[in-house]
């Protein structure tokens, strides 16, 4: 038998070399899963807020239906520059401190912005632009916009959510 | 090298024991197992991740919708403000913006005191659209006022300061209120018409002061009560009101305490923006009530029967929307018959040149943004009363049909002339000569040197300032469990 032959047909060490082969593309599977995992988490993570962010945001939005239209107010309309940068800040505000029928609205209702809990625990910036407005033909309106923001490690994100009405005295 | 284990006849056996390449296989089979799970959780991110998104525009949608709704409530509230639009008016399909998201709302009158309203919110990328509809319920509720008690009175003056004075020869046979001094000279006299006795009441807010030989009420026909807040005097001298001797007040009973009796206030703006003066329907001829749209005296002062030579006409006004009528106007050439319903309001003065001479019939207000004067002969006769030159044949019943003439700046008459009409006045009233209003004269001053011929009317016309009115009030708030979302086509 020739020494080429022979070499050829030696087996010896060949497992070895599989081994490291498929540890190879194993490596590179696991690595892209990983990658793909993580991403997934992020992404889902992501999703979750979002879907919190609409919770909390129609909580805020529920809250002013349930009020009298004269309670529907802002104590101060003042804020950061994070929220008088929104599009739906306006100079012109609408602003209380008291309401009739001797209904005192929550705090919550009247805050422009603050830090909420949400049912994931994380935390969630909420901005209430409330402005006045008039529809062609008709009386005035109370235009109220909810803007949710991410407050993850207290560092103002970008908008999970924004949900914007309109009220008017006979819905109260 | 490696020896065959096996006889070559058991060829697929062999190969199957033979392990060459099988990790190969082995690491294929695990990452195409990998590959699945990783485009499984792949799937399942994107969809959530679409859910959530979903989720979002739903929200921000149905928010859009909610807007809608109450863009509408917002417009129906004041444009069917009384209730009055019929069955089966529409408010048209009006679109909207609101933070991005868009919408359009509409509304169909569907009963006396109802509205449906349904409303279209689409999110701002456009993929999620709800659709939403609500009820609008109405409730009235009446509000009546009672007529003011100043038409109690048929000679009522609001000074505050200086004397009304009375000087003609005539009796004033009426109820008398001057809220400051009130001065009697000469033959005047404040007397009980025909044989009657104890109905009138005279008040004066201030002093009542006599001068030579005047005198209230007769010792045979008392009046019913005599109010000097400040104190009689006659011929310069102070008197005791009800030692009737001295000062020749002869009343049943005797007050000093002030009176809360009010003249109403002539709202002349209010009149004005309820009509569209500017712009008369007229079945028959035409007439100019303003010649602009502001309130601000433009016509100067008009003739209203130009000697009874104006062409006939027959105009109404009616509200700025079309939908009420405010007053109609008529005056007849051939007949000489003036037709007045609701409130008139003319933007200037008032005045009867020459010789006017017409019976009236309906009831009815005339605003004159202006004043009013005559002085040449005029009759303006109530029914059933006709005009006979400068007076009116027959007397009054103002239960038959009633006038008031308000005049906003003035009222001045002279010459030979009869008025059959409720005289509210701001500002002065004067009366001279043989001039006579008589209906109840209401004024901030007066002077009357004719011979006053006064009367307290029951119940003044519609539009009359005090008048009694009933207003029905509507107000509109969303029928409760009438909110639902509708299928989207």
């Amino acid at each position: 038998m020739s020494r080429a032959r022979r070499i050829r047909d030696d087996e010896t060490g060949i497992g070895l070399v599989e081994l490291i082969v498929a540890m190879g593309i194993l490596a590179i599977a696991i690595s892209a899963q990983l990658a793909v995992f993580s991403s997934s988490y992020t992404s889902l993570s992501r999703a979750n807020m979002k879907g919190t962010a609409v919770t909390v945001a129609d909580k805020q939005m529920e809250t002013y239906r349930t009020l009298p239209y004269a309670c529907i107010y802002l104590t101060s309309a003042s804020g950061d520059s994070t929220y008088s940068g929104d599009a739906a800040y306006s100079g012109s505000q609408v602003t209380g401190s008291s309401c009739s029928p001797s209904a005192t609205p929550a705090t919550s209702a009247t805050t422009a912005s603050q830090t909420v809990s949400g049912p994931d625990n994380r935390s969630y910036r909420v901005d209430t632009y409330i402005a006045s407005t008039t529809p062609s033909g008709g009386r005035a309106l109370k235009n109220v916009t909810v803007v949710v923001r991410d407050l993850t490690n207290g560092v103002v994100g970008t908008v999970l959510a924004r949900e914007a009405s309109t009220f008017d005295q006979a819905q109260a | 090298m490696r020896e065959r284990l096996h006889p070559p006849s058991s060829t697929f056996a062999a190969r199957l024991r033979d392990e060459r390449g099988i990790a190969l296989i082995l690491a294929l089979v695990v990452m195409g197992a990998f590959s699945i799970t990783i485009a499984s959780v792949a799937m399942f991110m994107a969809s959530n991740e679409q859910d959530a998104t979903r989720s979002r525009d739903i929200a921000r949608a149905l928010n859009s919708a909610e807007a809608g709704l109450n863009n509408a409530l917002a417009v129906l509230t004041q444009q069917d403000s009384t209730g009055t639009q019929p069955i089966g008016s529409t408010l048209a399909s009006t679109t909207f913006t609101i933070d991005g998201g868009s919408g359009a709302y509409s509304a169909t009158k569907t009963s006396a005191l109802e509205w449906t309203i349904s409303a279209t919110g689409t999110s701002p990328n456009g993929r999620v659209t709800r659709k939403l509809e609500l009820k609008l319920d109405g409730t009235q509720s009446t509000t009546s006022t009672q007529q003011s008690p100043v038409y109690g009175y048929g000679f009522f003056v609001n000074a505050t300061s200086g004397c009304t004075t009375i000087a003609g020869n005539a009796p004033v046979q009426v109820s008398v209120f001057v809220r400051n001094d009130l001065c009697l000279s000469g033959n005047a006299s404040i007397t009980q018409p025909g044989v009657t006795s104890n109905t009138l009441t005279v008040y004066v807010g201030g002093k009542y002061t006599a001068t030579s030989n005047p005198f209230v009420g007769a010792p045979s026909q008392k009046i019913q009560s005599f109010t000097a807040v400040g104190g009689c005097q006659r011929q310069s001298s102070n008197v005791i009101c009800s030692t009737q001797g001295q000062s020749k007040v002869y009343a049943n009973s005797y007050s000093s305490t002030p009176s809360a009796v009010t003249k109403p206030t002539a709202n002349a703006a209010a009149v004005y923006a309820s009509g569209n003066w500017r712009n008369p329907v007229c079945a028959v001829g035409s007439f100019t009530f303003d010649n602009d749209t502001t309130l601000n005296a433009s016509l100067g002062s008009v003739d209203l029967l130009q000697s009874n030579g104006r062409p006939s006409f027959d105009c109404t006004v009616y509200s700025p929307s079309g939908t009420t009528t405010i007053g109609r106007l008529a005056w007849d050439v051939t007949t000489k018959v003036i037709t007045i319903s609701g409130t008139i309001l003319l933007d200037g003065g008032l005045t009867f040149s020459g010789q006017s001479f017409a019976q009236y019939t309906g009831f009815g207000s005339i605003y004159a943004n202006g004043a009013v004067t005559t002085s040449g002969q005029a009759a303006i006769c109530g029914p059933p009363s006709v005009p006979l030159s400068s007076s009116c044949l027959g007397n009054w019943d103002p239960a038959q049909g009633a006038l008031s003439i308000v005049a906003l700046n003035g009222w001045s008459m002279s010459g030979q002339s009869e008025f059959d009409v409720i005289a509210y006045v701001n500002g002065a009233f004067s009366a001279t000569g043989g001039a006579v209003v008589t209906g109840p004269a209401i004024a901030d001053t007066a002077t009357l040197s004719g011979n006053g011929k006064f009367a307290t009317v029951t119940t003044v016309p519609p539009g009359t300032p005090g008048a009694a009115s009933s207003v029905t009030n509507t107000t509109w708030n969303v029928l409760p469990g009438s909110w639902r979302q509708l299928l989207t086509s």
